[in-house]
């Protein structure tokens, strides 16, 4: 799982670096990463928990935990949902 | 924002509202609230240059009718959650007044991940708002102290 990660954030740098064009200017014009736009998912998840968590819980010290948690549940249940909507495609 | 109608006095902090939109986490940060204010910010505007990172400035676009996203303009609100998304419309309008191919467009998975990374941190953004909007940090603070244990000092919860 690790080195599955790993790797496709190796992908992901190389193709920010390998597939922009040659005026290519950060933030103005975007990058080409169309084949690896569901790693982008991760940082996303995270981002989205750690906000969460910052609001929502009183006690900070325990907020890297709670985020953590949080962002693994989330991205279990949409394996979950993936794994389940695949199935019923594959069955009906 | 985690129990706001439990507040014995709720306070409403139109200023830190404000100041929450123009730059995230500044309204906590101004309510005393450093710690939390500080973990948003880097956060919420993380969230939000790596948006712009990946798709571009072309996904801040109010008045986006091509490629049939006539919808796109609604995410332009969600996006408007943080002030500098203003800044970033006025200032991609301009490029392309001057030359209308100043800046490469995003189409596909970039400009829907950019926009959507974008669009969420502006509605995360809200989520900070409202929890400062509407909430007395003395009370918050008092409480987050009394499950460490921790000795309360209300008279710099005053000067705060």
């Amino acid at each position: 799982m690790i080195n599955l990660l790993v790797g496709n954030l190796m992908k992901v740098g190389a193709a920010i670096t390998g597939n922009v064009s040659p005026g290519y200017r950060p933030f103005i014009d975007p990058i080409h990463i169309e084949d690896y736009w569901i790693v982008l998912l991760l940082p996303l998840v995270f981002i989205i928990s750690l906000t969460y968590k910052t609001i929502k819980i009183d006690d900070l010290s325990k907020l890297a935990s709670q985020t953590f948690y949080l962002t693994a549940q989330i991205i279990v249940f949409m394996v979950l949902a993936a794994s389940a909507l695949w199935l019923l495609g594959a069955l009906v | 924002m985690s129990k706001p109608h439990t507040d014995p006095n709720p306070i409403f902090n139109p200023h830190a509202a404000v100041a929450g939109w123009v730059v995230p986490g500044l309204g906590h940060f101004i309510l005393g609230q450093r710690k939390r204010g500080i973990i948003l910010a880097v956060a919420i505007l993380s969230l939000w240059l790596l948006g712009l990172f990946i798709g571009g400035i072309s996904v801040i676009d109010r008045n986006d009718r091509t490629e049939g996203a006539n919808t796109r303009s609604w995410w332009y609100y969600g996006q408007a959650l943080i002030a500098p998304s203003i800044a970033v419309e006025m200032f991609r309008n301009n490029l392309k007044e001057n030359d209308p191919e100043a800046y490469e467009p995003s189409f596909g998975r970039m400009a829907e991940q950019g926009t959507l990374y974008t669009a969420l941190a502006g509605m995360l953004n809200l989520l900070a708002i409202i929890d400062v909007l509407y909430c007395d940090p003395a009370y918050r603070r008092q409480r987050d102290m009394a499950k460490t244990g921790e000795p309360i000092d209300l008279s710099a919860e005053a000067q705060a």
